[in-house]
């Protein structure tokens, strides 16, 4: 502990002997008499987990700039180009104005009134006739906490169903069950600011050049600044990232699983852990395994305490004897010689040594156990919990973890770490909403991939979409379209452009976005950010807060928010807050949040924000001589898991020879209903390509742009070949995007998620190749 | 000496930021906005010129670093990433280079 604690106190002053100097920016001439008449406010920006910091320049009702905020801590006052173009977002073609509503093929305007009493009937409907489960809502990690916070309030405390999920299943879900399993909390040890202090960064999977610029820009610039620090890219395929790095290790897709194995393996072989970091904080645990990929519907399968055996270090590293290096390469495709020094790397008590990951570990059938395996690299070498050496897992919506995953809008999740099925929480929780424990169901509710199956089959009646496009996001999409175009249920859907998902509803409610209300997202690092409404919405649009609790007094449920017009945020966020005081994820009071460019929880009671969880030197959970304390986990152990290598669920074979995979760029955003409507990043990157490997191309007879069929067990689509473009896939796999709404990507992926935490695997099915 | 003032400068940014923006309301000064818009140099230009599926830093600098045939040279050669900040934007007819391949 004494090096943290010393390179901490060194560091925060130079920090504060800095502060006194100041930062001068110079100014472009001119720039002043611009921008008179314009009213400034901050706002996290709308897109990706990273939380930016943004100005929002107002003027006559409009917004008339954004800028990157130079007081900005995440960002510094950089944006990247989605960043830059915001407030386009909100003023592209087609924005919804007005309620609709179906009849037959056509949508019809309506009023709210008239629309929302239509949605409580039907809800009321198909609770009396088939009880409360045969309703759901589904929202987004772009909710506010506020709106996911209504949202989870409403359909738990009040309707009495736990179907209530965030599309944050489909990206986060594997690293939340992850941090649960792994430290009994979730969300980070860490924080960006390991992006600056550490010297070894090792990408598993991640694009970060693509999918989370600015976070990458702070990493060279610790790179640029530091000629010793190294970038290690471990992927599928060279991208941007793969340019910037010192060194890139091409991987086999689903390799993760054993690679991470055999370097452990050799960690252990050759003694290169950190024994008394382990007698102290780690536990060894073996889970349940044969796992099945979820293609079945209703297929059951948990891990229950009674299928988890206690391991002794011994046991743990006699287990692990059979990953071998070789045995590492032969499935990894990472050579033995490499594996061995990545362990090396990761055991150099020299270096501090970051693990990067996002959607490549996540959206992967054994999602939860390559979370776990990169924490056993870690928890071994007792790297963690130390500024500028940590395990960072990025997240891709703004407030995926403010919201999500914080309040818990999850079928099995209430606020600050809690479920429903421990009567104790359920307890808690009733308490603070003033209701019935009764209220709240213990069972789990449908999760993600199970509550649209179930509308195919009939068994979901009425589903309320807010803040995301399922029927294009997620996979094997072409089953859950035919079911809601044979309009097997009810479905709403709230959002601001006419969706893939709006074009299947039965009515459509125009939502007010980012700064048309106001609002709080949390970000990758703990980082609470609020802001207040600077506009209008457009027409008739409303906040979906305003939505949710509309119905809920027609419904009968208007009780449960009882807060004052004027007083709402504060007194909502108030009674929210209450969740979060003592357990360690401690909020601050809702006016802190207006002065200040976010504060990253636990909140010390003084006002200040921790930067490092479980450790003396930050976390005032941790008592001073306590060095690292995991005090949410059980007898204060964290679990290292044994956690084997299990095939993908759909390997290239020889009628579908290539892999498929998946992912983000960086000029559009998810579903690229925002981002496809800003001319500028429209006219960058107008529609989706297929990467393929040059020598694949040319095998099969295809140059670049030649319009190409791809083909999987549940779909077809066709797409112009991108070959030595921005990015190359390794040879016998293609890559593309999922933006492109006029090309349903997701009708080939498959609907394998992960046995744990229900995420689909995106990045893995196989396909066949024709030139169209 | 050097090698340590640099890493230090780096560190001290961010974690003066930290600090300035830790204590609670009361505690706080108001947050001026509008002055801290006027400390942002400004959204970053887009590149009227067409851009090669791989293009990379190196080849942009080749002719903005030192102002090769009339670019704008960059205060910033050292940012390599430079289409995560700069997008192009529409394309200049008379330029001989036709936008062929502009996409992605």
């Amino acid at each position: 502990m004494e090096l943290t604690r010393r390179d901490f106190i060194k560091a925060s002053a130079a920090a504060a002997a800095f502060a006194a100097v100041g930062v001068s920016v110079a100014r472009p001439k001119g720039a002043e008499a611009a921008e008179t008449g314009i009213t400034w406010g901050k706002a996290p920006c709308r897109y990706c987990g990273v939380g930016c910091c943004v100005l929002v320049g107002v003027k006559g009702g409009k917004i008339v700039a954004t800028k990157g905020d130079p007081a900005g801590p995440v960002n510094k006052g950089l944006n990247c180009i989605k960043g830059y173009f915001l407030s386009k977002a909100l003023y592209g073609k087609g924005r919804l104005t007005t309620p609709l509503i179906r009849k037959g093929n056509k949508m019809v305007e309506a009023s709210w009134d008239e629309a929302l009493t239509l949605i409580a009937s039907k809800y009321k409907e198909a609770i009396a006739a088939h009880g409360p489960d045969s309703v759901a809502m589904y929202g987004s990690g772009q909710w506010t906490i506020h709106e996911g916070y209504t949202a989870s309030k409403l359909m738990k405390g009040g309707i009495g169903t736990n179907n209530l999920e965030p599309n944050a299943r489909l990206c986060m879900a594997s690293a939340v069950v992850g941090f649960m399993n792994t430290f009994g909390s979730d969300e980070p040890m860490g924080c960006y600011d390991d992006l600056d202090l550490g010297d070894t960064y090792i990408l598993w999977g991640a694009n970060m050049a693509e999918a989370h610029p600015v976070l990458f820009s702070r990493l060279i610039d610790n790179k640029l600044k530091h000629p010793g620090v190294k970038l290690i890219d471990i992927a599928t395929r060279k991208t941007r990232t793969t340019k910037m790095a010192d060194e890139y290790i091409a991987m086999k897709p689903h390799g993760d699983l054993a690679a991470v194995n055999a370097i452990i393996h050799v960690i252990l072989r050759d003694k290169l852990y950190d024994e008394s970091f382990i007698k102290q904080h780690v536990n060894f645990k073996r889970g349940k395994e044969n796992a099945p990929y979820g293609l079945k519907d209703k297929e059951v399968f948990n891990e229950t305490p009674a299928d988890i055996k206690n391991l002794t270090f011994d046991e743990y590293k006699e287990l692990m004897k059979q990953f071998t290096p070789q045995w590492g390469e032969k499935i990894s495709g990472i050579p033995a010689k490499k594996i061995e020094e990545l362990a090396r790397i990761y055991s150099d008590k020299s270096r501090k040594v970051n693990s990067l990951w996002t959607m490549g570990v996540n959206q992967h059938a054994r999602g939860v156990w390559v979370n776990n395996l990169i924490y056993n690299l870690h928890l071994l070498t007792g790297k963690i919990c130390k500024p500028g050496e940590n395990p960072l897992s990025l997240t891709g919506q703004p407030s995926a973890c403010g919201t999500a995953r914080e309040v818990g809008t999850f079928a099995h999740r209430l606020p600050a770490d809690m479920v429903v099925m421990n009567e104790a929480h359920r307890k808690k929780t009733a308490e603070i909403w003033g209701i019935d424990p009764a209220k709240i169901s213990a069972k789990v509710g449908l999760h993600t991939m199970e509550m649209f199956r179930a509308i195919d089959r009939g068994e979901l009646k009425c589903i309320w979409i807010q803040c995301t496009n399922p029927f294009q996001s997620l996979p094997n999409v072409s089953r859950l379209r035919k079911a809601a175009e044979a309009r097997k249920a009810f479905i709403v859907v709230s959002d601001i452009y006419p969706t893939k998902s709006t074009e299947v509803a039965d009515v459509i409610l125009p939502s007010a976005s980012w700064v048309e209300k106001e609002g709080v997202f949390g970000n990758t690092e703990r980082r609470t950010q609020q802001w207040f409404k600077m506009i209008e919405p457009p027409g008739q649009a409303k906040a979906d807060t305003w939505q949710l609790i509309e119905f809920a007094k027609r419904m009968g449920l208007g009780h449960l928010f009882p807060y004052s017009e004027k007083g709402f945020y504060k007194e909502m966020w108030e009674e929210y807050r209450k969740f979060t005081i003592g357990v360690g994820k401690d909020l601050a009071p809702y006016e802190a949040y207006a002065k200040v460019r976010g504060l990253r929880w636990p909140v010390k009671p003084d006002g200040k924000e921790t930067r490092w969880r479980y450790t003396e030197t930050d976390d005032p959970y941790v008592k001073k001589g306590e060095g690292v304390k995991f005090y949410k986990a059980p007898g204060n152990k964290v679990n290292a898991w044994f956690r084997p290598y299990e095939p993908p669920a759909e390997s290239p074979d020889k009628e579908y020879p290539f892999w498929f995979c998946t992912g983000r760029l960086l000029e559009h955003w998810h579903t690229g209903t925002m981002t496809g409507r800003v001319p500028e990043l429209k006219r960058a990157v107008p529609g989706a390509t297929i990467e393929m490997h040059p020598e694949d191309a040319k095998r099969i007879g295809i140059k670049n742009r030649d319009m190409v069929r791809i083909t999987s067990r549940r779909g077809t689509i066709v797409l112009p070949a991108e070959i030595n473009g921005r990015s190359t896939p390794e040879k016998g796999s293609v890559f593309t995007t999922f933006f492109d709404e006029t090309k349903l990507i997701n009708e080939l992926c498959i609907d394998a998620f992960d046995p744990l935490s229900k995420e689909p695997d995106f990045k893995k099915c196989a396909v066949k190749i024709k030139k169209a | 000496m050097k090698l340590i003032v640099r890493p230090m400068l780096l560190m001290t940014v961010f974690f003066s930021l930290a600090f300035m923006t830790s204590a609670f309301a009361d505690e706080q000064p108001e947050p001026d906005f509008a002055a801290d818009a006027m400390k942002s140099p400004g959204n970053p230009p887009t590149i009227p010129h067409a851009v090669k599926p791989d293009q990379d830093g190196e080849a942009c600098n080749t002719c903005h670093r030192t102002g090769l045939k009339n670019a704008p040279p960059t205060s910033h050669p050292e940012r390599l990433n430079c289409t995560s900040c700069h997008v192009q934007g529409e394309v200049k007819k008379e330029k001989k280079t036709a936008p062929k391949g502009k996409k992605k």
